[in-house]
């Protein structure tokens, strides 16, 4: 369809290029700033940090605990996510809408927050478990100890797995499943359907399913941070956080984030290599009423196992933050009286860092939101609208960030606005550039959807009838894209707030924000304040969410709802 | 002064893309209503963003009320051209009422309140719309959004009227009744238009002015009747309707008259147009169009006629006014058109026949 391609020269211009330009700076100015800080040592340019990092016994166990790490939780992540997902996607095992509900809202908690629920249930001293458990058998010691590399692998699992269940969720729901169907008449079972033709049709969100969490293990920061560093099993993040311990060892830092960041821009490129030419898990058949596979009594397992899952990893966990938020810590034993709110009061209002933090967060995230979605704005109508090669530069630009983990990024901007002409870091500002340049990707796809639902006559049709380009963006795009610009706002919003491995290396005692405060309050053992300002957490999260939604819900003028 | 002109526009896609549009050059008088048929593809959309103002051409030059809108690579913005467009998908906003759909170009323009709600009102009563102006387009069928694209085109008072296969989308029965209402509109306001179709009906019902395009080049223009009746080629023909289409050689060729010898066949004398006979001669191919309702079928070998062959009568079609008949002569067949009164019947020996004036010679492509 040819779009408006008029090569005149007009004052909108400059926009395009200010945008342009504004990109170029967020995106490819840190990265740069990595790359040669990754060279920079003492002597001048060389490979010394690099020699350093591969030959440093410590880095390579790092490495190599991060593959472990990675591997293992994104095959089990992988292998439980999709299962799951068959469950609630093509059988009839009983309460799968709650188990769907209960996965997608484990998604949305905080990884970091999932990796403290877990020590609070299950630290060999101040885990509750223990706690329970020494109470019940009035043994001396708990049963389970969550410092470990296993206790990591459990956590990290449990945090990625969600991302595999989505990614095979959408696949088994638009499957054509006449395949199915077919071999199901031919006699094969409910389960056999299941691995000889369901999974190979699946197979490309599989594999993204995979890499992407793989990716994410890798990435992760607060787990290491929280259950690895006390076991003393050391990644990469965690590795990248304490060569930032003052003095800050920025070059170090660096020539031990490139590697991460190229092992993830590889296997991004390999998945999109084996998903080039296929419509990723959108064979788009009658993907409408079927049915669904039958497991007889097995569903009553099935369910059970279900059940299981989603109590371990999302309910019980935030239930021990809920209830150790409001528990009072000095008592052992159980009763009604020890409940209370004074951790809520400490953290609010006692704690020094307690308010500011959670004004910090909000102010950075929601100018993060804002800004990603105007730039990612102008971004999406020039790749949409206008010349398709400037666009797809823009294009580029807005998509790179998704390559680089939030960790790698933060120390590019730390090694880009620590010196020179713009002194960035210690700053709340420095904060902002690391949210809204992470969480780009996702406005640009918001805004790119919302964009390609409009006709381009619409904006054709205002144009003959005598609206400047900049009046029909006013009166008829905007308007129309609402609903995925506000949808793009709200995923820029909430990530900005769970943010951690980023905010990590970049926040100051004068620039906390909640997950940064939450990590100090852990530190110092105070429990019952972690779980208060988590709970505070998770709650500014929901409502941030749910009130998105809701709006969303309500506009039903829009054609994009 | 013409409405609208265009001057051997060309157009490009691409640095040595194809190009789309071949010297383009026809006009729009003040009042008419020019058609461009041409079998789908790309070629017209393209015309129109040309004239509208969303495409620059590459070559030439459009001119609107005798001044140059645009030439080569460049050309004024379309909010700048004063025109009417009504867009295939009509292209209505979904976030305004039907009444705020129609007024917002009068808005553009700045009108008074009051003269703004007079002339909204005036233009959905135009298309018989008066009582939805609260309605949202969603509430409306497909055929009510036509006509708020067409009303709120209208209520500027364009220089120039666009409509992009506005009755594309619709059922049969709508578009043969919409057609015949826009035609009625069209002159009561008398408003130039450029109507784009690839429906050969709509484009005889509708043009003043009929150009029927090919391959980004006109084909011929003039109208519709004396196409129809006087095509210049074999696709013309064949494009405007149904027509029997012998090939063979040219034998003699003089102004008005020429004599073709058809291969198992025989000799058939027809018309030829000047303009025709100027890129033939004797010795070259060419090909006769003879529309079916102008062949005669009898028994017997008719008395006078210089063209007459005898065939084999193949089917015969019950097409209820009309009966068609598929004749095998020579090693073509033909295809008849008579009264339904008649009674032949597959297997019967009968004479084909028709006057020199009913064949036309044509190009063949």
């Amino acid at each position: 369809m040819a779009g408006a391609r008029t090569a005149q020269l007009r004052p909108e211009h400059g926009v395009w290029v200010a945008a342009a330009l504004i990109l170029a700076v967020l995106v490819l100015l840190p990265a740069y700033h990595l790359v040669v800080a990754s060279f920079t040592t003492k002597s001048g340019l060389s490979l010394g940090n690099y020699l350093q990092v591969f030959k440093v016994p410590r880095f390579q166990e790092a490495m190599l605990n991060s593959l472990v790490l990675g591997i293992a939780a994104s095959i089990s992540g992988t292998v439980i996510g999709t299962l799951l997902a068959w469950l609630v996607s093509r059988s009839n095992m009983p309460y799968r809408r709650l188990i769907r509900v209960c996965v997608l809202a484990s998604f949305a908690v905080p990884a970091f927050v999932n990796a403290l629920s877990w020590v609070l249930l299950a630290g060999p001293n101040a885990g509750s478990l223990n706690i329970l458990w020494k109470a019940l058998t009035g043994s001396q010691e708990g049963f389970i100890n969550i410092f470990s590399m296993h206790g990591l692998i459990i956590v990290a699992v449990a945090t990625v797995y969600p991302l595999a269940f989505i990614f095979m969720h959408n696949a088994f729901e638009s499957m054509d499943n006449e395949m199915e169907h077919a071999a199901r008449l031919l006699g094969a079972s409910g389960v056999r359907a299941f691995f000889t033709i369901a999974l190979p049709l699946a197979r490309p969100a599989l594999i993204a399913g995979f890499i992407m969490t793989f990716l994410e293990s890798l990435a992760l920061y607060g787990a290491p941070a929280a259950i690895g560093v006390p076991a003393r099993v050391y990644v990469v993040t965690t590795q990248v956080w304490s060569l930032f311990e003052y003095p800050p060892q920025v070059g170090m830092a660096a020539a031990l984030s490139v590697p991460l960041a190229l092992l993830t821009v590889a296997l991004l490129w390999v998945q999109r290599m084996l998903l080039r030419g296929r419509s990723f898990g959108t064979i788009r058949g009658k993907a409408g009423r079927w049915q669904r596979a039958n497991l007889g009594p097995w569903k009553w397992v099935a369910a059970g196992a279900a059940g299981f899952i989603v109590v371990v990893t999302f309910v019980l966990p935030n239930a021990v933050l809920v209830f150790r938020s409001l528990y009072n810590e000095s008592y052992g034993a159980l009763s009604w009286g020890n409940f209370t709110l004074a951790h809520y009061k400490y953290v609010l209002f006692d704690y020094i860092d307690g308010l500011p933090s959670i004004r910090h967060s909000l102010v950075t995230a929601l100018a993060a939101a804002t800004l990603a979605a105007l730039l990612a704005l102008v971004a999406a109508f020039l790749a949409n609208r206008r010349s398709a090669g400037a666009g797809r530069l823009l294009a580029f630009l807005c998509m790179l960030p998704l390559a680089i983990p939030s960790m790698v990024f933060a120390v590019g901007l730390v090694a880009a606005y620590s010196g020179g002409w713009i002194v960035l870091y210690g700053t709340l500002w420095i904060l902002m550039l690391a949210y809204l340049t992470k969480n780009l990707p996702y406005a640009f796809m918001s805004c790119s959807a919302a964009l390609a639902a409009v006709h381009a006559d619409l904006e054709n049709a205002a144009r003959v009838l005598g609206a400047s380009t900049l009046r029909t963006l006013r009166d008829i795009t905007a308007p129309l894209i609402r609903n995925g610009l506000l949808s793009g706002w709200i995923v820029v919003f909430a990530n900005s707030l769970r943010d951690l491995s980023a905010s990590v290396l970049l926040y100051t005692s004068a620039t906390t924000v909640i997950s940064t405060a939450i990590m100090d309050v852990y530190y110092a053992s105070a429990w019952g304040a972690v779980a208060a300002l988590s709970v505070i957490l998770l709650a500014i999260n929901a409502i941030a969410i749910t009130a998105g939604y809701r709006f969303l819900s309500r506009n039903v003028l829009s054609p994009n709802s | 002064m013409s409405k609208l002109e265009l001057i051997d526009v060309v157009k490009r896609f691409g640095e040595t893309g194809d190009a789309v549009i071949r010297g383009l050059s026809t006009r729009v008088a003040e009042g008419q209503m020019l058609v461009l048929l041409r079998p789908c593809g790309c070629g017209k959309t393209t015309t129109l963003q040309l004239v509208a103002g969303l495409l620059n051409p590459g070559r030439g030059s459009i001119l609107i009320d005798g001044k140059e809108v645009a030439g080569a690579g460049w050309g004024l913005p379309p909010e700048r051209r004063n025109l009417g467009m009504v867009f295939q998908s009509y292209a209505v906003w979904p976030h305004k009422t039907v009444f705020e759909n129609v007024a917002y170009g009068l808005e553009l323009r700045s009108v008074s309140k009051e003269e703004l709600g007079r002339r909204a009102r005036k233009a959905l009563d135009l298309v018989h719309l008066g009582e939805l102006g609260a309605r949202y387009p969603s509430e409306i069928s497909g055929g009510q959004q036509q006509r708020v694209a067409l009303a709120r085109a209208i209520v500027v008072e364009p220089s120039l009227l666009l409509l992009d296969e506005p009755l594309s989308n619709l059922d049969a029965t709508l578009r043969e009744q919409m057609r015949v209402e826009l035609k009625v509109l069209q002159r009561q306001l008398g408003l130039a238009s450029i109507y784009v179709t690839h429906d050969q009906a709509e484009a005889m019902v509708l043009a003043d002015h009929l150009v029927v395009m090919r391959n980004g080049v006109i084909e011929q223009q003039g109208a519709a009747e004396a196409i129809f009746l006087r095509p210049r080629s074999g696709f013309i023909a064949r494009f405007l309707g149904i027509t029997n289409l012998p090939k063979g050689r040219i034998v003699e060729i003089g102004p008005g008259r020429a004599r073709l010898e058809i291969d198992k066949l025989g000799a058939i004398s027809a018309f030829v147009a000047d303009d025709v006979r100027a890129e033939l001669a004797a010795g070259a191919t060419a090909s006769v169009s003879i529309r079916p309702l102008e062949v005669a079928i009898a028994d017997s070998r008719p008395d006078s006629s210089a063209n007459a062959f005898e065939g084999r009568l193949i089917e015969r079609i019950f097409l209820g006014d009309l009966t068609e008949y598929y004749v095998q002569s020579g090693e073509m067949r033909w295809r008849v058109h008579v009264a339904s009164s008649h009674r032949f019947g597959p297997g019967d020996a009968v004479w084909l026949s028709f006057a020199p004036e009913a064949a036309t010679v044509v190009l063949d492509n």
